[in-house]
């Protein structure tokens, strides 16, 4: 399947002449996978050979009539009522919707939709790279572990002082006068250091190294005549996984590359000495789709022409005023009744809106906007996108009525709910930026659906400003 | 890659080591053995593991505290500064000037008397650095006592009496929280000349307002007309279709390109929101400058401060909540901007994150003093380069603004 293949070769692209210290498997090249930050074509002029008049002539007339190929394809997407989001299930689609810009979530996975590979190492293949779900769920282990070490140690440093107290209570008897037997400072220092030393060795080996841990993952089930599978040879089997319960778009799984020449994928420098593992390929269908947030959607869909919305029942794509209806309806829950929402009475208080413009501000800027639902916040905002650099700037949203009559202007929320954000973001280091949204009327909109461009009108009739925070410590600020 | 966020190594901005309970043992030490070590922070006990080493800590602990709590202080005529409280005039009156604290404290008139106002008051006196009289109302010095007058019989004051008499004209007890502690966290702090009551006060010697901007003071709506007429002359506007899409296919060489076409146009320059309740200069408008900071300095000049380091809004969270729109923008208004190359500077991350002016709002609740910094960044000043960097231009990403992103694995 497309987005194994890629993946696949992706990792296996890389230059095998790694730095000898290194043994955390070659990250791939991330630069050259997500080169482009949106799924629009570049128009490349072709290359100018200048002692060629005819190349020469040619080059000039593209650069006054250059072709149009920015659009080669136009994305298929199903609108879901019930996940309030858009469904995209063909895999090049979701694929480079991924790799040029990071729009929407795999439905089994975190982030990046990788469950097909997690399942394909799940059961034995060998040639697929680890996911980032494995790296942190390692990582989160390891925590743990070193945690559970901690406290071991801990717990057999006090009993050592307990029985250093009593010992040397034994001794001198309990002619004491009162005074507490303190067992030797030395040993409480030296138990301190072993214990920050503790924390430090198991922080190192955070990176992995062992290759047990390294492949530290649910062994494949040994009874290989049930899975039809024959790891010497190399063969491709098709694991039939819940074909029951099996969405209708899932592409025949026989589409899987011939088999190539074995190769090897090693994890550590150690494994020569190891059992070489032996090459596996594993095929499993597809049961993950790319989940697109309405903004997502609706900017793919009007901002970038790249995507066409379907409804389930609906036989051909939905043309786009239908589809912004569509979008304003079910932007709460529950969905607005049909009639509520037109397009010449529009209300711009709606919650769809807002969230777009927001959306579009940032994205329209170079940022790359996820959901920040899992800070409590509107938006997350990456530079470049989600593999590159964590999130620097999280984003809540504010709207504001000023220009709305009789409408009461401060219903700020308290300032504890601000403390308990600002604190919570602050702890994985990112900032919150407020954004005010200065809602228009009903009024300042209206006509808009008669006008040229009446959409991107209205959007810019929403007013936005930044107000980033950050915790001020007088302590911290004197120089 | 995403981690889940937690961070291991508590060592950044964000920890303030006052809010923890001290180790009153380093000060034994630094008594004793003159000099010693500035204490580590270390593994906190949570509950008693029943070993003597841990009480004889504990108590350890406490007995430094009690013994520096114990130690008499006393002050030697050298040193003793007095002050006469005016009240009618709501200012203190300084009899001598000693000491170094009144560098950065009160001013003189022309007749070079010093005076202190109500905050500067009552945090020499708690602090034990001055001792107040309170002046005699003059119906009191009646005829039949007429040879006393010229002569000051004034009554002292406690602590208490100064927190009573003064504390009013300070503008409520949370300024002079917020005052106090950042006199004790060691900044030079003053009031905004503009909440003065008194004229000796008022007249600064640095600008404190910022100028009225220059014809717009929004020019952030104001840059997607760029991207409005380049769309515009392209390609045309007669088609009537309000959903036209903002990237009509073509041949675009670069993204940088497409995102000029993404940009959103917002021409209201010159926009500012209305207020709807109390206005201006009422007694409504709690977000306004309360104090002008300064970091410490050896050099600082009460006359030629110079510009000030940080403006501190105080509010009570009593009686406001999160600012509105307007309430910010009001704030923000009187505050001296950079310009955009200047906040650049500092890298795109922190240039966004410390805004082109900033004002920091200092909420108290129930005297527990909250510092954040509200600052105008304008994202839409900045767009971030979203094309690959040109083949054979070393390695690609990170140009400018890296921010904090290194730290974080």
């Amino acid at each position: 399947m497309a987005d194994t293949t890629a993946n696949g070769a992706a990792t296996a692209a890389s230059p095998p002449n790694k730095p000898p210290h290194s043994t955390r498997p070659k990250r791939p090249n991330y630069n050259l996978i997500h080169a482009d930050p949106l799924p629009v074509v570049l128009y490349h002029s072709p290359p100018l050979i200048p002692h060629n008049p005819l190349s020469l002539l040619h080059h000039l007339y593209l650069y006054f009539f250059p072709p149009v190929q920015s659009h080669k394809v136009v994305y298929i997407g199903v609108f879901s009522p019930v996940t309030m989001s858009v469904e995209v299930r063909d895999p090049t689609a979701v694929l480079d919707l991924w790799n040029k810009g990071f729009w929407g979530k795999g439905s089994l996975s975190r982030s990046e939709p990788t469950w097909l590979n997690r399942e394909m190492r799940r059961l034995g293949d060998t040639q697929v790279g680890e996911t980032s779900e494995e790296i942190t769920r390692r990582r989160r282990d390891q925590r743990k572990e070193m945690k559970k070490e901690r406290a071991r140690k801990e717990k057999e440093e006090l009993q050592k002082v307990k029985e250093a107290e009593a010992k040397s209570k034994e001794e001198t008897g309990p002619a004491t006068n009162g005074k507490p037997i303190i067992a030797d400072s030395k040993v409480v220092v030296g138990l301190e250091a072993e214990i920050n030393g503790l924390d430090e060795t198991t922080t190192e080996s955070a990176q992995p190294s062992a290759p047990v841990e390294e492949l530290g993952l649910p062994t494949p089930p040994p009874s290989s005549d049930e899975l039809n599978t024959s790891d010497a040879e190399s063969k491709t089997v098709i694991v039939d996984v819940g074909s029951d319960t099996l969405p209708v778009s899932v592409p025949p799984s026989s589409e899987s590359p011939p088999t190539q020449p074995a190769k090897v994928v090693r994890f550590d420098s150690n494994t020569s000495t190891k059992e070489i593992p032996v090459e596996k390929k594993v095929t499993v269908k597809n049961q993950e789709h790319l989940q697109l947030t309405l903004s997502e959607a609706f900017f793919l869909v009007y901002a970038l022409g790249v995507l066409s919305v379907t409804t389930g029942d609906s036989t051909g794509p939905l043309p786009l005023p239908e589809v912004f209806k569509l979008f304003l309806r079910h932007s709460t829950f529950p969905p607005l009744p049909e009639p509520s929402v037109s397009l010449a009475n529009l209300n711009p208080d709606s919650s769809f809106l807002i969230n777009y413009v927001v959306y579009h501000h940032f994205r329209s800027l170079g940022w790359v906007v996820k959901s920040g639902v899992k800070f409590s916040v509107d938006y997350l905002l990456y530079k470049r996108g989600p593999v590159f650099s964590h999130a620097e700037f999280a984003i809540l949203i504010i709207p504001s009525y000023s220009r709305w009559e009789g409408r009461e202007e401060n219903e700020g929320k308290e300032w504890y709910w601000l403390h308990s954000i600002t604190r919570v973001n602050s702890q994985v280091k990112k900032t919150v930026v407020l954004v005010y949204v200065d809602v228009p009327t009903a009024d300042d909109v209206k006509g808009w659906d008669n006008e040229s461009d009446g959409l991107k009108k209205v959007l810019g009739k929403y007013k936005i400003r930044e107000v980033a925070l950050r915790r001020w410590i007088p302590g911290r600020n004197r120089e | 890659m995403e981690t889940d966020g937690l961070t291991t190594g508590f060592d950044d901005a964000d920890i303030d080591l006052s809010d923890e309970t001290q180790d009153f043992r380093f000060l034994a030490n630094i008594t004793n053995k003159g000099g010693g070590s500035i204490p580590k922070r270390g593994e906190k006990d949570f509950e008693p593991d029943g070993t003597n080493l841990q009480s004889s800590t504990l108590d350890d602990s406490r007995n430094a505290m009690f013994q520096a709590l114990s130690v008499e202080r006393s002050h030697t005529g050298k040193t003793r500064a007095t002050a006469t409280w005016h009240p009618t005039r709501r200012l203190a009156q300084i009899h001598e000037q000693r000491g170094v604290l009144f560098k950065a404290m009160g001013r003189a008139d022309k007749t070079g008397t010093m005076w202190l106002l109500p905050e500067e008051l009552i945090y020499m006196v708690e602090r034990g650095s001055l001792e107040c009289f309170y002046e005699q109302e003059q119906e009191q010095q009646d005829s039949e006592n007429k040879q006393k007058q010229g002569i000051h019989i004034n009554v002292p004051m406690s602590v208490q009496a100064v927190y009573a008499a003064a504390l009013e004209a300070t503008g409520g007890l949370e300024r002079y929280q917020v005052y106090a502690n950042l006199k004790r966290s060691g900044y030079i702090v003053f009031r905004d000349p503009a909440g003065q009551f008194d004229e000796l006060f008022r007249n600064v010697g640095y600008e404190y307002k910022a100028p009225p901007p220059a014809g717009s003071g929004w020019k952030l709506w104001g840059l997607g007309i760029f991207g409005a007429l380049f769309n515009g002359a392209f390609w045309g506007s007669g088609k009537g279709d309000p959903f036209r899409s903002m990237l009509a296919p073509g041949a675009y060489r670069s993204y940088a390109e497409m995102y000029r076409r993404l940009a959103i146009p917002r021409k209201e320059i010159t926009w500012t929101p209305t207020v709807k309740e109390g206005g201006e200069g009422t007694e409504d408008n709690k977000f306004t400058v309360t104090y002008h900071v300064w970091k410490p300095r050896p050099n600082f000049k009460k006359s030629a401060p110079g510009p000030p380091d940080f403006y501190v809004c105080v509010v009570s969270t009593l009686d406001t909540r999160l600012p509105s729109l307007a309430e910010i923008d009001r704030l923000l208004k009187d505050i001296p901007e950079v310009d955009r190359a200047t906040a650049r500077q500092k890298g795109l991350y922190q240039g966004l994150k410390d805004g082109r002016r900033n004002v920091i709002l200092a909420t108290v609740d129930y005297g527990v003093i909250s510092y954040m910094k509200f600052s105008d960044s304008r994202f839409g000043e900045e767009m971030l380069e979203v094309d690959p960097p040109a083949k054979g231009k070393g390695k690609g990403g990170n140009k400018g603004g890296k921010g904090g992103a290194t730290a974080k694995k």
